[in-house]
């Protein structure tokens, strides 16, 4: 069976620019797994589905591991080296749903 | 449901941040009267979301009616704590103290913040959940807020009670 999924729209503080954010993911897939542990973050499994403008992003994670992608993105203050935060704006099943709650 | 949380001016929060993070409003300091228990004076404790330090005298700062006590440290001290049940002060836990710090003592605080919570539920004291932010890093959204409320021991329930009733009647209370 398909495992269900939710989908969080993220706001960073700092903007982060098109040829960085293979790096940005990869920096911020680190804090994650710091901050839920190895077999929390296998089962959160998280993943950067798109860019909306330069400083949002809708990143996907397993249900049952929501609430801990939360707890974690809000202990992330630290990406590369560089301070921020993570403010978790809206959290939908679906992408369309999170798309329509970023519009104005 | 509306939502409330309490921030210093520091954080230049204005209305469409406000939005963006799901709140009605975020408070500033001085709307909560946000009084620093290492210099103040006793008559601004009335009212006033009282910030306890080791310098400060709580018992006598408990007296002046303050409407909210913060205890930084964490730590449970059972007389104190039988002082803000009788005197019906709330009980504020500051986020943003807990997710900028890292590590091992992120871990303890919200060890000790989780045990202070449940002591707290136990005499019935109003909890209150606010960020208390200096600056926008400790900043929070209400989803976050309600997700860290529970991590430490609240229901859904009372996390959102707690971040819409009680954290808008330390300010109008």
């Amino acid at each position: 069976m398909r495992d269900k999924r939710r989908y969080i729209l993220v706001e960073s503080t700092v903007d982060v620019a098109e040829p960085a954010r293979k790096q940005f993911e990869h920096d911020l897939f680190k804090e994650l797994l710091h901050n839920i542990g190895e077999t929390g973050y296998f089962k959160a499994n998280p993943k950067v589905m798109k860019y909306i403008g330069s400083n949002r992003f809708i990143l996907k994670c397993s249900l049952v591991k929501y609430k801990e992608m939360v707890v974690a993105l809000t202990f992330t203050k630290k990406v590369g080296g560089q301070n921020l935060a993570l403010y978790t704006l809206n959290a939908s099943g679906t992408i369309k749903a999170v798309e329509k709650a970023n519009s104005p | 449901m509306e939502y409330y949380d309490v921030a210093y001016e520091t954080c230049g929060t204005d209305s469409k941040l406000e939005k963006r993070l799901g709140y009605e409003r975020i408070f500033s300091s001085k709307e909560a009267k946000v009084v620093d228990g290492n210099s103040y004076k006793g008559s601004e404790v009335e009212d006033s979301l009282f910030i306890s330090s080791p310098r400060a005298n709580i018992m006598a700062a408990l007296k002046a009616s303050p409407k909210a006590v913060v205890f930084p440290d964490s730590r449970i001290d059972r007389k104190v704590i039988k002082v803000v049940a009788e005197r019906e002060v709330a009980l504020c836990i500051p986020i943003g103290d807990l997710t900028s710090s890292y590590g091992l003592q992120r871990s303890r605080s919200l060890y000790m913040t989780s045990k202070l919570f449940d002591y707290a539920r136990s005499k019935k004291i109003d909890v209150s959940f606010v960020t208390l932010a200096r600056d926008r890093t400790q900043l929070c959204s209400y989803i976050q807020l309600i997700e860290m409320a529970k991590l430490l021991g609240a229901s859904e329930e009372y996390a959102r009670e707690s971040i819409s009733k009680i954290n808008k009647s330390m300010v109008s209370r």
